[in-house]
């Protein structure tokens, strides 16, 4: 159903809101387009984490293909006046059956503005009751958008802004548990592993008037589940008791902490499979459809290094002292995974990628413990740097330290930021920046593959780009701060700036105009003349704004040297000192995709100031390569040799022409 | 052909009866001397070429740049790869010389490349001169296990003195499909004093 369709339906279907606002949305994708990605298991768990509910991304614009893609806002919504502080909810629940019979109570706020509609989105067989608000009426009007409910609650009077209320909302039924078109399912019965997502049994809340809103709206929660006392039950939170209260098991569990509103909730229950992660301070326990598999044990020894190295870079534990789930999701589900409070969820289907790529997914998933649960930003519609951007770099590092510790570190990483790089040349360079100033949209096709140039590519490499720039040890010591400023508080990437300006002493706001706000690749020069006691350099680039490089200074001996130098004007000239004949000056290859660094010597390739055989050598088996980048998977990809230095034209294809260059330039030497 | 053999050669035609040919003349002295290194499995090392001598007695190739009646000795010498192993796909080599002994004329990659190949020569500074032969894409390469003419470069000579050509050997390589650097040692050698 069209976006537009949706809209009408509702204003038909329910008394328009006394304050409706139209919300443009752009047309769903022509089925075709995605169709070949939407299969692509690194694709799907992108959008899945992209669009925290399926279902009602489906309701804003669902020609999706088959394997149901949830297609994203990809207007950044108004403003929204809603502030939700507290939810309590009591469920009874038959997993095997479906049948229902809970309430929410939900308590909010008007922030900044009048408020005078909520709406829910949950199970299209439930049904609500008698729905009331505290010193005010409650009028409601609801629609079914198979397999979705919609309830809209007018408060009469609006509140006004700073004004709370409490809503109650009963509802009951049996779950449709039904797919959404293309596939979706937000719920799956039966006695064994039974899957109860949000929107099922748990009302999804959002702002009549701005429901593309994704600005950072936190609340805490309270759950209690009531099922038969023969089932299992896991849910989203903290498990503060169980009990088994005559042929029912009730157990309660605690959101303590502000978790976003559009954050996945979840219950597990029948005869979970469960096994304990061992060496966490924490109970740790991984929850899968019984009876266990291979992949079980696998994903339990990974869990303890995944989690430990999380809370490494988070810089402190991950504050979910009662307990943490892990969940494989069976593939037949259909959920790709996420993280939500003190739970990580992550489909099975995930094994097809070869255990490499599935321990470093879960590294990934387990990552956003911090950077989206525990430290989310303030809009995600505006900026993924510090969620997607630090999961991404994470899972990078954690496959290094795993399984590449034997690498060069700053070779490793050159190597697996370089598909992503060349992903974002084919098919990013009209991107926008990572950071959407104030009034800027993000595009009207931003489809799959570039939200995830968008999203997860560019915002890595400009982490760790920042992270060369800075240092290694003050960029973990920012991270460290960020998550105690921003620990359930939403955060902009300003807030990284600001902390890492103070701890370097140094203004990072060139930095983060160039590639976070902004979208440069600056082209810089480097030249150098070797000199008693190292190397005289010389370093050109076009404007006069700060920079920093790491350089690496290559001696005769082979040894590598490392120094940082700041770029203030246009030319900068500087001695680096080295016990050795400096041979090569280049900077890290960690800066590449976001610093055009060359050589001052055309057709200098290896930066030794001279062009000869190595120069060409490096580049004349690789004729014919092409860098094929229509998939943007440029992330799994971990072994690309396409070498964009030998990309003369820029084409992303390797040819004569381009050999042609660099032999033109042959045989330029120093004078002895 | 070494002196003694030579001989032997001439002592037996000569007893085998008086109306034999003459044997032919010994070949002139070598242009040039590899230098004596220890024994290694893989090298590339330069190798003097004789000659061809000329109807007159003339050696061929020389020439009178300066039109004095003189003319300018050409040395040439093979650049030979062995033991190398079974798949070269691209060579780059640098080497230095005193420029005002001898002075560079041209370098042409031998038939074990391909016709696709990119060959390159420059003399970047007096006296050093940089080479490329390079297969190009992918492909085996070729099967330098055995003695494998790369190259040949050749010289004039600019005075009696002996000269001395030498590889930089920290910016010579060979390289396999993959580019993957073989392993090898570089010898360069010396035109001898006349």
């Amino acid at each position: 159903m069209r976006a537009s369709i949706w809209l009408s339906s509702l204003a038909f279907a329910l008394a328009p809101p006394a304050t409706a606002s139209p919300v443009a949305l752009a047309p769903p994708p022509a089925p075709g387009d995605d169709d070949v990605l939407s299969s692509h298991l690194l694709h799907r768990l992108v959008e899945r984490e992209r669009s925290p509910l399926h279902v009602r991304a489906g309701l804003l614009g669902s020609h999706v293909p088959p394997a149901a893609i949830p297609r994203p806002p990809f207007v950044r919504g108004t403003g929204s006046a809603l502030d939700c502080e507290h939810a309590t909810h009591d469920i009874t629940l038959d997993p095997t059956t479906g049948a229902t019979n809970a309430t929410v109570e939900l308590r909010v706020k008007a922030a900044r503005a009048p408020l005078g509609s909520i709406s829910f989105a949950l199970d299209a067989g439930l049904e609500p009751g008698t729905i009331t608000a505290t010193d005010r009426d409650a009028s409601i009007a609801q629609a079914v958008f198979a397999p979705t409910r919609i309830v809209r609650v007018d408060l009469t009077p609006a509140l006004e802004a700073g004004e709370e209320t409490v809503i109650t909302m009963p509802y009951s039924g049996t779950l449709s548990c039904a797919s959404a078109e293309g596939g979706a399912v937000v719920c799956s019965k039966g006695a064994d592993f039974s899957y109860f997502a949000h929107q099922s049994i748990f009302p999804y809340v959002f702002d009549t008037d701005a429901p593309n809103s994704f600005v950072f709206d936190g609340l805490t929660r309270d759950i209690v589940l009531r099922v038969p006392a023969e089932h299992d039950v896991v849910a989203t939170g903290q498990k503060v008791a169980e009990t088994i209260e005559g042929s029912t098991r009730v157990s309660r569990w605690a959101i303590d902490r502000p978790l976003s509103r559009v954050v996945g909730l979840y219950a597990f229950a029948g005869r979970l499979g469960l096994l304990p992660v061992g060496g966490r301070r924490v109970p740790t326990t991984l929850v899968f459809p019984a009876p266990k598999k291979a992949i079980d044990q696998s994903l339990v020894a990974w869990s303890t290094p995944a989690l430990d190295f999380v809370e490494a870079v988070g810089g402190s534990r991950l504050p979910f002292d009662r307990g943490l789930s892990l969940v494989r999701l069976p593939q037949t589900i259909g959920d790709p995974g996420t993280a939500t409070f003190g739970m990580t969820l992550l489909s099975d289907s995930y094994a097809r990628t070869g255990d490499l790529m599935y321990e470093e997914t879960w590294a990934h998933e387990n990552a956003h413990l911090f950077w989206g649960i525990v430290a989310p930003e303030t809009d995600s519609n505006e900026s993924r740097l510090m969620s997607e951007g630090m999961a991404t770099l994470t899972e990078l590092d954690y496959t290094f330290g795993r399984h590449f510790a034997s690498e060069d570190r700053d070779l490793y990483l050159a190597r697996r930021l370089l598909p992503m790089g060349l992903d974002l040349r084919a098919r990013g360079k009209d991107l926008p920046p990572v950071q959407l100033l104030p009034g800027t949209e993000v595009p009207d096709d931003f489809r799959t593959r570039r939200y995830t140039l968008w999203a997860y590519y560019r915002t890595a490499i400009t982490l760790d780009h920042l992270r060369v720039t800075v240092g290694e040890e003050l960029f973990a010591r920012a991270l460290g701060l960020y998550v105690a400023r921003c620990s359930f508080v939403g955060c902009r990437p300003d807030v990284l700036r600001e902390i890492a300006s103070a701890e370097s002493d140094k203004d990072l706001g060139p930095f983060f105009e160039r590639w976070v706000t902004g979208k440069e690749r600056p082209r810089v020069l480097v030249g150098f003349t070797p000199a008693d006691g190292g190397a005289d350099v010389v370093l050109t680039k076009d404007d006069d704004r700060p920079m920093t490089l790491e350089l690496w200074l290559t001696l005769a001996d082979g040894a590598r040297m490392k120094r940082h130098v700041d770029l203030g004007p246009r030319t900068t000239r500087v001695h680096l000192d080295a016990p050795a004949a400096v041979a090569h000056v280049a900077a890290s290859p960690r800066h590449d995709v976001l610093v055009d660094v060359r050589s001052r010597v055309d057709g200098d390739l290896d930066f030794d100031g001279e062009t000869d055989g190595f120069d060409v050598l490096r580049c004349a088996r690789l004729v014919g390569r092409r860098y094929d980048g229509s998939s943007s998977t440029g992330l799994w990809n971990l072994g690309e040799t396409f070498d964009p230095r030998c990309d003369v034209n820029d084409d992303l294809t390797i040819d004569d022409d381009d050999l042609a260059a660099i032999a033109a330039e042959f045989g330029k030497l120093r004078a002895r | 052909m070494k002196r003694a053999p030579a001989i032997l050669l001439f002592v037996l035609v000569a007893g085998c009866g008086s109306d034999a040919p003459a044997p032919p003349a010994p070949p002139p002295p070598a242009d040039f001397t590899t230098d004596e290194a220890p024994p290694a499995d893989s090298v590339v090392f330069l190798r003097g070429r004789p000659r061809p001598a000329r109807g007159d007695g003339a050696q061929e190739g020389d020439r009178d740049p300066d039109g004095d009646g003189v003319e300018a000795e050409r040395v040439t010498v093979d650049v030979v790869a062995r033991g190398v192993g079974p798949s070269v796909h691209g060579a780059a080599f640098r080497l230095r010389w005193e420029p005002e002994k001898l002075g560079f004329v041209e370098a042409r990659a031998g038939e074990a490349w391909s016709s696709r190949a990119l060959t390159l020569a420059r003399e970047g500074i007096p006296g050093e001169l940089v080479v490329t032969w390079t297969e190009k894409g992918t492909g085996d390469g070729f099967d330098a296990t055995g003695e494998t003419l790369l190259g040949a470069l050749t010289f004039t000579r600019k005075s009696r003195d002996g000269a001395a050509i030498a590889f930089r050997a920290d910016r010579s390589t060979l390289r396999d499909p993959s580019g993957r650097a073989l392993t090898v040692a570089w010898r360069g050698g010396r035109v001898p004093a006349r």
